[in-house]
């Protein structure tokens, strides 16, 4: 039985000097809290009316449910289909800006749709369509669709080669990247069509094969926004530049066969076990007069492993990508290519191109919560002319880390910062809601 | 010091001598300024408190809405909170034996007598849940909650378990429900039901809501409601029936400030030992959902005054509790982080995935019925519920001490009769959540009362001429101390004007933890009124001393205690 405890009174009538028979509250002398109260008195208010507007759009998030409104307004179907905000901010492109369409069950299959268009004043006009039909057939087959329209103004270009960088020459040269390797930071304008379809056979468990063809539509030019950078042809020769003065239009054909055990956790935005593995070849010619005519083989290998406790995942990767062929008959923007935010971080966007293209990683990520990731990754790669030169000697590398957000249904953004051995800082937000991972993979 | 319960020497006196009194309490302290003891505070030579009359009738407050949730809660609350460094606030309904007078928050139940389980057992419940037949009023645009009225005209809301996880929010309301009756909040009549689709009559009124408002119900909603829940060999399905509250209702009360329509709500709530007490009883439970739907006032009409009433403060909805919400909607970490937990966020992220975060070793039990609850890895310091509230925020160990004395009277017997309420299939879940909720009473009543001296039961007793103070060690009493470490009390009394008496006490725990101070010397001012210093030393650890304020009752010329003050110090 519990300690002995005092029965309850009556009611008694209370004090007149108490409220209800219980004391109030007295006031203590000056504190050193009270001191510190006057003097965060002001960054208080600061903050109150720093935080004020997230205040009250949570508010009224809640009170006027914002999200239904938006879910009625912006999306369609049963919540299948919806339209929503793009942002994306690259070191060295800017901010670019848009909106994407998703939706999540096309034909009521499973099948997707994304439709996406954006605008940003230094990474230009871009706009994509991907469809994919769901499984068909005793869920063995799938028909996709992969298309995209960029017009980037001032893209960049450093020359052919693993050469370290160099400053932009005083004067004009006429280097031709395909014999002398120099790197130097060039900016071209590059406008590009690509539409792809593919068949997907599933052919047993994880493992499918893919056979798809891409007709690709290229065009250059001098930069059309000015930068502190020096222009393409002042640098290299164009005649260098395989298609650089013709423009490229070619028909991309491969083959792919794959296993993909992926696995992910509360969000489809974190994978957290299995494989992905891929190995493709496949040949392009050229079309109207087009000189491209190479063939195209890779392979790469994805492993997602849980380590001590769940939502630690180490994500290794390592990928090699091939372009075989005289150089003269590969289009240079066509070359496999390492930097940018995707692969080999902590470079510039396309700061490697060769005709070979290795890189591996290593991306250690874990859960800070539901909704927000960390993850830290070094990735080891570079390019070389051909496989006598393969070895595994001046290997670049770039390290970084950064923070994944997403909900339980979808990915919504990604803050990543990046340098390598080499130097250079790199930062890039992509804020993309409604799809399902940062990138495709 | 714990210092709301009482007044300073200056105020509860009578005004006679009132500047001398002042004078010397001036100078007394000044001589004593160093200890501070027994300091300045003096009770009234009067019976403690324990009703408050909060009923004065009222006219009708104003129905505040419902928000599904504060925003607040999760993200500005403890910004503000830490930016405002608040003084230590003590709680302000107290009497003056640091216990909470009953009132329309709170009444005392087993903290103040002994329950029989079928006593917990039956809780608050009048009658055996709804009378068939069941005509439907209302499903909710969720199509979660059916509103009902039962044979005898009762309103009920039927919710269903989720179909794949049969028992679990249903038991978990019950037996939630249960104990905080036992332990003195206001809670609805809730049962488990177990309904034939044919005692659920659709009639013109019966309604479904929508997006676009209300429409009639149809068999096909009913149907729908019904769809995937397991049935009894008998065609029945399992249903939690809440009783609907009397009254009217007025909105859900605001965990800060007071009600400003409501002249009784005289304490704000962020200062109410019974609201700051919650956090105990609710990390026992694990009822980590403090929305405000899930706070109700109800202004209750004075059949003899029309117009004229009072509001009832009332707990509902505990289906998420006892780690339902954990496993139905997979997140493990409920009841150990906030929603939005700024200080787990930055260890997470600084931590870089190394620190092993505090729920990520409990396991779910995987018995039927049965949420992610468990008592390994259990600890009141640890708990955290989904949302910041006010009341938690500002509580001390004063708060947590006056909830767990509450919680430790609840028996085995008990806690199995609450468990019994749910009507669970599988006796392993019985068995477990017993053991479960008795493991984690223990890990409560260990870790508060080795934060504050655990003395209680404090009462003078008189054997032919000597008088002697006695008083329950509740961390011996519940057998939760290690029996190897020596426990010593000892005590020294003071008069009216704070001067030392000479008599000094000195005892150790009997086999209940109960220990008497013998041949008490009492003082010869103001009816005898003496203060017992008692310090408790555990082994090498030294306890805040207990203040026991006595004085002889006039009627009766005993001496009897009058007021407790707790040092933090």
């Amino acid at each position: 039985m519990g300690a002995t405890l005092p029965s309850p009174s009556a009611t008694t009538d209370p004090p007149d000097d108490l409220a209800h028979g219980i004391a109030r509250h007295e006031r203590r002398r000056v504190s050193g809290r009270q001191v510190l109260r006057v003097l965060l008195y002001l960054p208080r208010r600061i903050i109150d009316l720093a935080v004020e507007p997230i205040r009250l759009g949570l508010w009224a998030y809640e009170r006027y449910e914002l999200r239904r409104l938006y879910q009625r307004v912006f999306s369609f179907d049963g919540q299948r289909f919806g339209l929503y905000p793009v942002v994306k901010i690259e070191s060295a492109f800017g901010a670019s800006a848009g909106a994407r369409i998703v939706h999540h069950d096309l034909f009521r299959n499973r099948g997707s749709l994304d439709a996406w268009a954006t605008y940003g004043n230094r990474s230009g006009a871009q706009a994509g369509l991907d469809a994919h039909s769901g499984w068909l057939g005793k869920r063995r087959w799938r028909i996709g669709l992969a298309s995209f329209y960029r017009d980037v103004p001032a893209d960049r270009f450093y020359g052919i080669g693993d050469g370290d960088l160099e400053p932009a020459p005083a004067r004009p040269m006429r280097v031709d990247a395909r014999a002398r390797t120099m790197a130097v930071q060039t900016r071209f304008e590059h406008e590009r069509v690509r539409v792809a379809l593919g068949v997907t056979y599933r052919i047993v468990g994880p493992l499918h094969v893919e056979l798809s063809s891409a007709f690709a539509w290229r065009r250059f030019g001098p930069p059309t926004r000015d930068t502190s950078d020096a222009d393409i042809d002042d640098v290299y020769t164009p005649q260098g530049l395989v298609g650089y003065e013709d423009g490229v239009r070619n028909v991309y054909n491969q083959l792919r066969l794959a296993v993909d055990t992926r696995r992910h956790g509360r969000s489809p935005a974190l994978t957290t076990s299995g494989w992905f593995a891929s190995v493709y070849g496949g040949y392009t010619v050229g079309a109207w007069r087009d000189r491209s005519r190479y063939a195209r083989v890779g392979i790469e290998a994805q492993r997602f492993v849980q380590l001590w406790a769940p939502h630690r995942i180490l994500h290794l990767r390592a990928a090699v990508d091939t372009a075989i062929a005289p150089l003269d008959r590969i289009p240079f923007v066509d070359l496999p290519s390492l930097g940018g935010p995707y692969v080999l971080r902590g470079y510039p966007r396309d700061r490697f191109r060769d005709r070979i293209a290795g890189f591996a990683t290593a991306e250690y990520t874990w859960e800070i919560n539901d909704f927000i990731a960390g993850f830290l990754f070094v990735e080891p790669g570079r390019v070389w002319s051909g496989f006598d030169d393969v070895s595994p000697a001046r290997l670049r590398m770039g390290y970084g880390g950064g923070l994944q957000i997403h909900s339980y249904a979808s990915f919504l953004a990604r803050v990543q910062f990046a340098s390598s051995i080499d130097g250079g800082f790199f930062a890039n937000l992509n804020l993309s809601p409604g799809t399902r991972t940062w990138t495709r993979r | 010091m714990e210092g709301s319960l009482r007044t300073s020497t200056c105020r509860p006196v009578p005004a006679r001598g009132r500047v001398v009194e002042c004078l010397l309490a001036l100078v007394v302290g000044l001589v004593t300024a160093c200890a501070d003891l027994p300091g300045r505070l003096r009770f009234h030579n009067q019976p403690a408190h324990w009703r408050v009359q909060d009923r004065v009738p009222i006219a009708r407050p104003r129905a505040l809405p419902v928000e599904r949730f504060d925003p607040d809660m999760w993200f500005y609350r403890p910004v503000d909170y830490v930016l405002d460094v608040p003084d230590p606030h003590p709680a302000e309904n107290v009497n003056a034996l640091g216990e909470v007078p009953d009132s329309t928050w709170f009444t005392n139940r087993i903290g103040v007598r002994d329950l029989t389980p079928a006593e917990i057992g039956r809780g608050p419940n009048r009658d055996f849940g709804p009378a068939p037949p069941l005509r439907i009023r209302k499903l909710a645009e969720d199509r979660q909650g059916l509103r009902v009225k039962d044979a005898h005209g009762s309103t009920f809301l039927l919710e269903l378990d989720p179909p794949r996880l049969p028992e679990m929010t249903s038991g978990a309301d019950i037996v939630v429900q249960r104990l905080l009756w036992a332990v003195g909040y206001h809670v609805p009549e809730d049962s488990i039901a177990y309904l034939r689709r044919d005692e659920l009559v659709i009639d013109a009124d019966s309604m479904r809501e929508t997006d676009d408002g209300e429409v009639p119900f149809t068999e096909a909603d009913l149907d729908g409601w019904l769809a995937g829940q397991p049935r009894t060999p008998e065609g029945r399905v399992r249903a939690l029936a809440s009783k609907f509250v009397p009254g009217e209702p007025v909105g859900p009360y605001s965990p800060d400030g007071r009600r400003r329509d409501d002249p009784n709500d005289r304490v704000r709530h962020e200062h109410r030992r019974d609201l700051r007490g919650q956090f105990v009883f609710f990390a026992w439970l694990a009822n980590t959902d403090l929305n405000p739907s899930n706070r109700l006032d109800m202004w209750v009409e004075d059949p003899h005054r029309p117009g004229q009433g009072h509001v009832v403060h009332w707990l509902i909805d505990f289906d998420r509790a006892l780690g339902a919400i954990s496993t139905t909607n997979d997140v493990p970490w409920d009841g150990y982080s906030y929603t939005i937990d700024y200080g787990l966020v930055l260890a997470s992220t600084l931590g870089l995935g190394l620190w092993e975060r505090p729920w990520e070793r409990a396991k779910d039990p995987g018995l039927p019925g049965v949420g992610r609850f468990e008592s390994e890895h259990f600890s009141l310091a640890r708990f955290r519920p989904r949302h910041w509230h006010g009341p938690f925020l500002y509580r001390d160990d004063f708060d947590d001490f006056w909830a767990t004395k509450i919680l430790m009277r609840l028996r085995p017997e008990h806690i199995r009769a609450a468990v019994g309420a749910a009507r669970y299939t599988d006796p392993r879940a019985s068995a477990y959540l017993v053991r479960t909720l008795l493991a984690r009473q223990r890990t409560i009543g260990r870790q508060v009362f080795t934060k504050v001296n655990p003395l209680d039961g404090l009462r003078v007793v008189t054997r032919g001429a000597d008088t002697a103070l006695c008083a329950d060690d509740l961390l011996l009493h519940h057998g939760l101390g290690d029996a190897a470490i020596e426990t010593r009390y000892e005590a020294r009394a003071y008069d009216w004007h704070g001067r030392l008496l000479p008599w000094r006490g000195r005892a150790g725990p009997g086999r209940d933890g109960s220990f008497c101070l013998d041949r008490l010397r009492s003082g010869r001012a103001r009816h005898d009124y003496t203060i017992v210093e008692i310090r408790t030393r555990r082994g090498p650890r030294k306890y805040a001393p207990v203040l026991v304020h006595l004085a002889r009752d006039p009627g009766s010329g005993r001496l009897r205690v009058i007021g407790i003050d707790r040092r933090r110090r």
